[in-house]
């Protein structure tokens, strides 16, 4: 959990965001850092819990990456407060039986893999979801990491954004917060469309993007937050924009230019 | 233009709101809500927002919602899905007598669900049921390429883009073409202003800064108006000026008159030496071969 994001977004243990929808945009690698500090938030804050949905790591990854945040996963798992979805298992699995593939059956059986219908298993996913969202209470984070791998598998656009919005109106209805990562490059106009259009149902957006004039030792890279104006005026929304610091197990932010190694000089 | 087009003093039967990320269409998208519903019943059909969020406080009993929350039918069968003929849906609602119109909160969905040009058909075949008064309709321009947007330009009677907001002190600017049914096409900005409960209060055209710095300063005030004395000249007083022949300078009437009398007499110019004149009597220019 990273103090300083908190004061970013006016968030706390005792205040947690309820009902938002957080989009993270990363063009860089490290836009997880916001997505890491959702999940610590509601961890450490008391009664809270996180639903992972992973596509992009592992559950020892982020097992991992908690221990640095004084967390223990396990434990926590076994407590019913922290649930892993292994979405990409889900989605091979569920492939394979629709094309009347054992996956149990062997080893071969990726090889006779026909995709006829892969976006078919997104609807299994969501079902999958949605009944593990009943065991967990109002406090509730269901992180999915990331979104663009869904499109990267060959969905098209349009049904992630289906996906998407199923599983926003089934965490908003319970009041929960609902947060995803996208990976964006540059010229590839698929994952600019999911973009936009994620970014029209979200209530808080943060851009994660490397320092536009290169490397730095001091500074790793930029986010712009952009938490909406819920009546949708325009000019009403609140932007900030700041660079942050990564350090062992913490993140630095600070203003445009203010970094410590240039206040030092 | 635009505070007339959305409580109804200007006819606009088929009416397009353009916007994108920066520059939402949602607050006039409300505006248009809440002046239809007063004069007559409204059937709101919502792809993409919460329907209650686009009412907010209006009296909303003259409004009828379609929600399309299970766009796909995940949840079982549904009356209305991405999949629904919005034309046959809304002929086989059950109407009285009395008009009716209908908003569409945003077509952007439907429209990567089939294509443009089925919208277009259902859009113009809606927009033509023999009760309708009015369809408003939004789409988000950044989803799309510029092939749809202009194709539905052609379909609506008008198209309200939203465009970046300049001026603060407005709610938004926008650009509002406008086609009467007599045929005249307008094309204009302009700044419009909401207020708490999205009624439009004022929609001024917009003009740019270069054209704003002009009347600013044809509006300066004049510094020589309230002065004690005068400072200016009538225009009587100008003309006796430009008739005033003043001294020492070359006059042409004047320098004629003297040649006249210099020739006359046979000018000679007489010059005697005084002492104190170096006059050489030897010709300086003897050593010249003239």
């Amino acid at each position: 959990m990273f103090a300083e994001l908190n004061n970013l977004l006016g968030w706390s243990q005792t205040q947690l965001p309820s009902e938002t929808m957080c989009f993270v945009r990363e063009t860089s690698d490290e836009g997880s850092l916001v997505l890491h500090h959702l999940m610590s938030l509601f961890l450490k804050a008391n009664g809270g819990s996180v639903c992972i949905v992973g596509l992009a790591q592992s559950f020892t990854h982020y097992s991992s990456v908690a221990t640095r945040l004084s967390l223990n996963l396990n434990k926590l798992k076994q407590d019913g407060r922290f649930v892993f979805v292994d979405a990409m298992k889900h989605i091979g699995e569920d492939t394979l039986v629709k094309c009347g593939i054992e996956s149990a059956g062997g080893n071969d059986c990726w090889l006779n893999y026909h995709p006829d219908q892969p976006h078919s298993s997104i609807k299994g996913l969501f079902w999958h979801i949605k009944e593990l969202l009943k065991n967990l209470n109002e406090k509730t984070v269901v992180i999915i990491d990331d979104v663009s791998i869904l499109a990267a598998l060959g969905l098209p656009v349009q049904d992630v954004v289906y996906f998407i919005e199923y599983l926003k109106k089934e965490v908003m209805g319970k009041r929960n917060t609902l947060a995803m990562l996208c990976h964006c490059t540059e010229g590839d106009n698929d994952m600019e469309l999911l973009w936009r259009q994620l970014s029209y149902h979200s209530d808080v957006i943060f851009e994660v993007s490397c320092l536009q004039t290169g490397l730095s030792r001091d500074v790793h890279g930029e986010m712009k937050v952009i938490k909406k104006d819920s009546s949708l005026l325009p000019g009403k929304d609140n932007v900030k924009k700041v660079q942050f610091k990564i350090s062992d197990r913490n993140v630095h932010f600070f203003a445009l230019g203010l970094s410590a190694a240039v206040i030092g000089h | 233009m635009l505070k007339e087009i959305i409580r109804g003093q200007e006819k606009a039967p088929i009416v397009m709101i353009e916007d994108n990320l920066d520059s939402s269409g949602v607050p006039l998208l409300r505006s248009f809500i809440r002046n239809m519903s007063q004069n007559v019943k409204l059937h709101l059909v919502t792809y993409e927002y919460n329907p209650q969020s686009l009412l907010c406080d209006f009296d909303s009993s003259a409004v009828q919602l379609h929600s399309v929350g299970d766009p796909l039918q995940w949840d079982g069968p549904a009356a209305l899905h991405l999949g629904t003929d919005l034309h046959q849906y809304f002929e086989s609602l059950p109407h009285s007598n009395e008009e009716f119109s209908v908003v569409i909160d945003c077509i952007s969905r439907p429209i990567h669900h089939k294509s443009t040009s089925h919208m277009c058909r259902q859009i113009g075949m809606i927009s033509r049921l023999p009760k309708l008064s009015q369809i408003v309709f939004m789409i988000h321009s950044d989803l799309h390429e510029m092939s749809t947007t202009c194709l539905l330009e052609h379909t609506a009677s008008t198209g309200i883009s939203i465009l970046p907001l300049i001026d603060q002190t407005y709610t938004g600017l926008c650009s509002v073409l406008h086609k009467r049914q007599s045929g005249k096409i307008t094309r204009l900005k302009e700044h419009y202003m909401l207020n708490a409960s999205f009624d439009v209060i004022e929609s001024e055209e917009f003009k740019p800064i270069s054209q704003m710095l002009n009347i600013v300063s044809d509006a300066q005030p004049n510094p020589a108006a309230n002065l004690t004395f005068n400072l200016s000249l009538s225009d009587k007083e100008k003309q006796d000026r430009s008739q005033l022949v003043l001294p020492y300078v070359h006059n042409k009437l004047k320098s004629n008159e003297g040649q006249v009398q210099i020739s006359g007499a046979g000018a000679k110019i007489f010059y005697q030496p005084d002492e104190a004149d170096d006059f050489d009597e030897e010709d300086p220019d003897e050593d010249l071969d003239i």
